[in-house]
């Protein structure tokens, strides 16, 4: 009876939620809700908002699927971009490095995940009937397919690329090669035939 | 005598784990060592001199260094490349579907060669084969793998009766281990399979001959996906675990 009280007590269903987040032991999700317990009560609420904020203003844009707070976000609505060229990436956050370079100025599309066989990922669990979707409704020329250079990122694009030959479309991958401030030595075999293959006048 | 601080292995890279913000855990498989896990620090960075050497397929020469839990990766080297198994869709999910068996049927320490051997053979074939010679490969992998397991169906006589089968069509039962002639089909339980005579001497051939034969020897599609399917029954059934990439190979067809 008693061991029944404190499995739902609210401290253990803090710890239980907690024990949720990623990279947060058992052991951690206790020591954190003890933390919670200690704060003060302005604290905990401003944390308890700022979850609820995001959750109720942050939600997904319906055209590229990144995480935006209006929809459509400030890429897609941006009549400055290029609506013809799509980048197809894995996650949101390589949209923001992407950004970062300033250098591309097309729009993209965020799959949220990789074809993972070895996770029990399959290609239904991504974002990949909505690109189809999208490449029917809007006049595209170009897809880069910008996921990981790793064997569950080419196995993903090649997967995309099968399905998008009935398209017409051209269809890229960007560049491999050295690092900057990468070591020579130090760099695999297949990065370095690519980048003596892809070589630049200089 | 104690276990060096610093060892060196040559080993395939089987399975990686992301952890952290840049690290990876590492499985591989060594001819004397067996499966050995391995950290690898900032691997995921670009500028990591470890980038791009512990890709999935690879033959590498690997150095680590002995840790309290888990053993750290200093140095790699590839000695051989799998780079041409990631140009086709279908040589790729058989390849996954060899590495996950490969985890699943092999074990830490020494006892693992056969497998290994297996192993080197079979990626070294698929990388820079045809994509219609994949499943053919992937069959001739698999049936191997349970022979050296111990786990082979059986498929010359009846596994109920020992009797010799007829060359006719036969059904298979994984609970029972292969096939049932027709005298003794009403005393199964679980569920049967029908497997064509043509298919039977297909498993029959695989067995007999060496990978490169098996490479040459047509095989029609339908046959071959045959025999595929009741070895991924049997693997299914004996090491009782489902192998995942065996369905994302039935999604890229």
């Amino acid at each position: 009876m008693s061991s029944n009280t404190i499995n739902n007590g609210p401290i253990e269903r803090l710890v239980t939620e907690l024990h949720k987040l990623p990279g947060i032991g058992p052991k951690t999700a206790q020591r954190l809700a003890y933390y919670l317990v200690r704060v003060s009560k302005d604290d905990a609420s401003k944390l308890a908002d700022s979850i609820n904020a995001v959750k109720e203003k942050i939600d997904f844009c319906s055209a590229c699927f990144d995480i935006t707070e209006n929809d459509p976000c400030p890429i897609c609505s941006n009549p400055n971009r290029d609506k013809t060229r799509i980048c197809v990436v894995e996650e949101p956050l390589d949209v923001r490095a992407l950004e970062k370079t300033r250098s591309y100025t097309g729009t993209y599309h965020v799959l949220h995940g990789v074809i993972s066989p070895m996770n029990d990922i399959g290609p239904d669990d991504l974002r990949i009937d909505d690109l189809l979707r999208r490449m029917k409704l809007l006049e595209v020329e170009e897809i880069i397919i910008a996921t990981n250079p790793n064997v569950e990122g080419e196995a993903t694009a090649l997967y995309i690329q099968r399905l998008l030959e009935p398209f017409e479309v051209k269809i890229t991958r960007p560049a491999r090669g050295l690092p900057v401030g990468g070591d020579l030595e130090y760099a695999d075999e297949i990065t370095l035939s690519r980048a003596m293959e892809g070589r630049q006048p200089f | 005598m104690a276990k060096p601080r610093v060892y060196t292995t040559t080993a395939f890279v089987l399975k990686y784990r992301n952890y952290g913000e840049s690290d990876r855990f590492i499985t591989f498989l060594s001819r004397e060592l067996g499966q050995v896990q391995g950290f690898a620090k900032g691997v995921r960075r670009s500028t990591s001199k470890l980038t791009g050497h512990l890709e999935l397929f690879h033959n590498v020469r690997v150095s680590f260094a002995v840790g309290k839990n888990i053993d750290v990766i200093t140095e790699v080297e590839i000695v051989k490349t799998a780079d041409k198994i990631n140009d086709s869709l279908s040589i790729l999910s058989c390849a996954l579907n060899i590495t996950e068996l490969a985890i699943n049927l092999s074990a830490e320490g020494p006892g693992n060669e056969a497998i290994y051997d297996l192993l080197y053979q079979t990626l070294n074939a698929l990388n820079g084969s045809d994509e219609d010679n994949a499943e053919k490969l992937l069959a001739y992998y698999q049936l191997n793998l349970l022979f050296i397991s111990g786990l082979a169906p059986e498929y010359k006589e009846c596994v109920e009766c020992r009797c010799k089968l007829s060359k006719q069509d036969h059904v298979y039962n994984a609970t029972a281990g292969g096939i049932i002639c027709p005298n003794c089909t009403n005393k199964q339980i679980g569920s049967l399979t029908n497997l064509s005579v043509n298919s039977i001497k297909v498993l029959r051939y695989i067995e007999s001959t060496d990978i490169k034969s098996v490479e040459l020897f047509p095989i029609p599609k339908p046959i071959i996906s045959d025999v595929n399917k009741i070895l991924n029954l049997h693997i299914n059934h004996h090491i009782d675990r489902k192998i995942r990439s065996s369905t994302f190979f039935k999604v890229t067809d």
